[in-house]
């Protein structure tokens, strides 16, 4: 890293998390990571050092962030707190998937910036995970400080299951009638037809059946529908026996897994593939993925943001 | 005295205590090199700023060598204070194993 991009980090940090974090945590990072490139003798090794450098800092920035947005314990009821925590992590999480758009709405002019309400139940359905940070805090905490191993057993299965609910309901209706009514809102100001649109003509019934006869639509409903419960289930029953991996273990199973089926079965193409406004299902997904590994890492038991550890 | 005041050090303040006990001062990646994969490179620095702040760490900026460019590295080293919590902690350690090892037998 050369001098002049580190320095306007350093400044980023220093607005964002203060003086004090940016020269207690930022700048030695910095410091030692650039001092570990400029060692490496070549230039693959530079470029190793190059990404491992900059995965410590986004996990770090992660940590910093969390640690930055939770609420100042006062006398406000515990599920007021945790409703407004989630709130807070549901509107970054929105603000994250919304953000690719914003360049493809500037390109069109601002007249189709309402048109975003029609792709809120989408990122609604990415972002809910972020809701739930609040939730595998208190996981974590139950499962560290003690308390009977079944209860946050019983919490892990609990918020799975919820989470799968509302993701299936969001990503089997609400986003694909969403996605449908965006791009016939969209068509008549467009100079040709987008490929691969669906008839406007086309209901959501109409839609529903093309998806039955589709093998691949088949496949992925049925992993919506049973798989990622099953495997979620399976694996919320094994987050409370390993208290050092409850936080890891809660939010892989939260997301990841889900989005390893999904990316298994996602179909190269189908009528509910098409309806998406960009065309592209996968960015979200991996950007939102990327954010919870991230996440993941540093809430684990002993990770910089957890609980336990911060005294 | 009540706990809250009591001084705590969590598993990754000691393994960093023990640390700097062991290699005198360090800075953030040496010690992540020299933990063995226990110290993330990722979480170590804000585990370092949160020791200084309870005043278990002093820090001082490495003199940059002649020609380098970049930031200076920090080093760390203990301060008495966390020297006196470690031996307290590692005391308390023996004691309560040795209470445990007569409970079991």
């Amino acid at each position: 890293m050369r001098p002049l991009p580190a320095h306007a980090l350093l400044r980023w940090t220093a607005r964002t998390f203060g003086d004090d974090v940016a020269t207690r945590v930022f700048e030695p990072l910095v410091a030692d990571w650039q001092r570990d490139v400029t060692a490496a003798g070549s230039r693959p090794g530079r470029l190793g050092r190059q990404l491992r450098g900059a995965a410590a800092l986004l996990r770090c920035l992660c940590a910093v962030g969390v640690q930055a947005a939770r609420p100042e314990p006062g006398d406000w009821p515990r599920l007021a707190r945790s409703a407004v925590t989630g709130a807070v992590f549901m509107l970054l999480g929105n603000a994250l998937l919304l953000a690719p758009f914003v360049g493809w709405w500037m390109d069109r002019g601002w007249t189709f910036a309402p048109l975003a309400l029609d792709l809120v139940p989408t990122t609604m359905a990415f972002a809910w995970p972020f809701a739930l940070v609040p939730a595998v805090i208190r996981l974590a905490a139950a499962a560290t400080d003690g308390r009977a191993v079944w209860r946050g057993r019983l919490y892990a299965v609990g918020v799975a299951i919820a989470t799968v609910t509302v993701m299936a309901g969001l990503h089997t209706w609400a986003v694909p009638a969403a996605n449908r009514d965006f791009r016939q809102r969209l068509t008549p100001a467009l100079p040709s037809t987008p490929r691969a649109i669906n008839p406007p003509a086309l209901r959501l019934a109409a839609l529903g059946s093309m998806a039955a006869t589709s093998p691949n639509e088949t496949r992925r409903r049925i992993a919506t529908t049973f798989i990622w419960p099953a495997a979620l289930v399976c694996l919320g029953w094994r987050v409370g026996r390993h208290r050092r991996s409850a936080h890891a273990g809660a939010l892989v199973l939260w997301w990841m897994l889900p989005f390893a089926i999904a990316v298994a079965f996602q179909p190269v193409s189908t009528p509910f593939n098409a309806l998406h406004p960009m065309g592209v299902t996968e960015t979200p997904e991996f950007v939102a993925a990327a954010v919870w590994i991230a996440i993941a890492l540093a809430l684990r038991p002993g990770g910089a943001a957890s609980p336990v550890v911060a005294q | 005295m009540t706990t809250s005041t009591l001084p705590r050090l969590s598993a990754t303040e000691q393994l960093i205590l023990e640390l700097l006990v062991e290699h005198g001062e360090l800075f953030g990646l040496a010690m992540v090199e020299a933990s063995n994969g226990r110290l993330k490179r990722g979480t170590v620095y804000v585990t370092l700023g949160r020791m200084e702040e309870k005043g278990y760490l002093d820090s001082r900026q490495e003199p940059l060598p002649p020609g380098a460019t970049g930031l200076p590295r920090r080093l760390y080293s203990p301060t008495g204070h966390a020297l006196q919590v470690l031996a307290a902690w590692r005391a308390a350690a023996r004691v309560m194993a040795g209470q445990l090892s007569t409970t079991e037998a």
